[in-house]
């Protein structure tokens, strides 16, 4: 619906903004009323696509999913580097245990930064 | 809580995230598969081990119909052996649960969350049997699947996830 939306604002905003930018000359006589009228209904609908825009971006992904996913990360990191503890120093177990780690943290960092925190 | 424990938590999150009951207009043998997967429930429920495993053989011992999209069998296929494998693992048996791991990514390995199941089930098998950089390798195979997943259902860029790709 949305989406929808979006495109019928950025197609209103295409045709306002060819006209928008047309010449106008300056023997042309002052925009009339109507003309007015559809400047200000093309603003709004500037605005309004900035709106959708923004909140495009800030659209709240799926926590039950994303927390799923990241405690799986996370607890398949601690798992993996609970291995690691056991092994010869230089392992390749010790490389999958740095990398493990790092996708752990990212993945706490990333969900909390779209609004899923770790609980 | 046990290191074990943490495992089993990864399968039966993950486990979860795959269930799923049939839907209209899915053909007969997924609705027959569905309908042995909540029979071995019910054998489990009821302590009967061997009959649950009897349930979810016979799920793979059918022919699968050649209308049957390779995406859904691969999936019922999949799940049907890290069913198996957990219950072999559960029973201590982690030679057999390797061979039903073994079975399960013979389907295919995309990037989701049955191959990932498969891939848990098999680094539990491996440590149970003394390899412990082969259990390491396939925990993070599965690790790195459920990264994938992460980052798609996030929306991020390749570049804002650590690690190679899986």
């Amino acid at each position: 619906m949305i989406r929808r939306v979006a495109i019928a604002a950025l197609l209103l905003a295409g045709c306002a903004s060819a006209r928008h930018e047309g010449p106008q000359g300056p023997g042309e006589p002052p925009p009339s009323s109507g003309e007015q009228d559809a400047e200000r209904a093309y603003d709004e609908l500037r605005r309004l696509d900035a709106d959708l825009l923004r909140s495009d971006a800030q659209v709240t992904p799926d926590c039950q999913r994303v927390d799923q996913l990241r405690d799986n990360i996370c607890a398949l990191a601690a798992r993996i580097c609970q291995i690691e503890e056991r092994q010869p120093a230089g392992s390749v177990v010790s490389a999958h245990c740095a990398d493990s780690k790092a996708r752990c943290k990212s993945a706490i960092e990333r969900a909390q930064a779209r609004g899923c925190p770790k609980k | 809580m046990t290191a074990r424990g943490l495992t089993l938590v990864a399968l039966t999150a993950l486990a979860l995230g795959c269930s799923k009951a049939p839907r209209d207009g899915e053909g007969p043998w997924i609705a027959e598969a569905a309908r042995r997967h909540a029979l071995a429930d019910e054998r489990l429920a009821a302590g009967d081990r061997p009959a649950a495993r009897a349930e979810l053989l016979a799920v793979v011992g059918a022919s699968v119909p050649t209308d049957v999209p390779d995406a859904d069998s691969r999936g019922v296929l999949q799940d049907t052996y890290f069913r198996l494998a957990k219950l072999d693992l559960d029973a201590r048996d982690p030679r057999a649960a390797l061979a039903d791991t073994d079975l399960g990514l013979s389907y295919g390995k995309p990037a989701d969350l049955f191959v990932a199941n498969l891939l848990i089930a098999r680094g539990a098998a491996h440590e149970a049997l003394g390899n412990a950089p082969a259990a390491a390798e396939a925990y993070h195979q599965a690790l790195a699947i459920n990264d994938r997943l992460l980052a798609e259902t996030l929306g991020d860029k390749a570049d804002d996830v650590p690690g190679e790709a899986p």
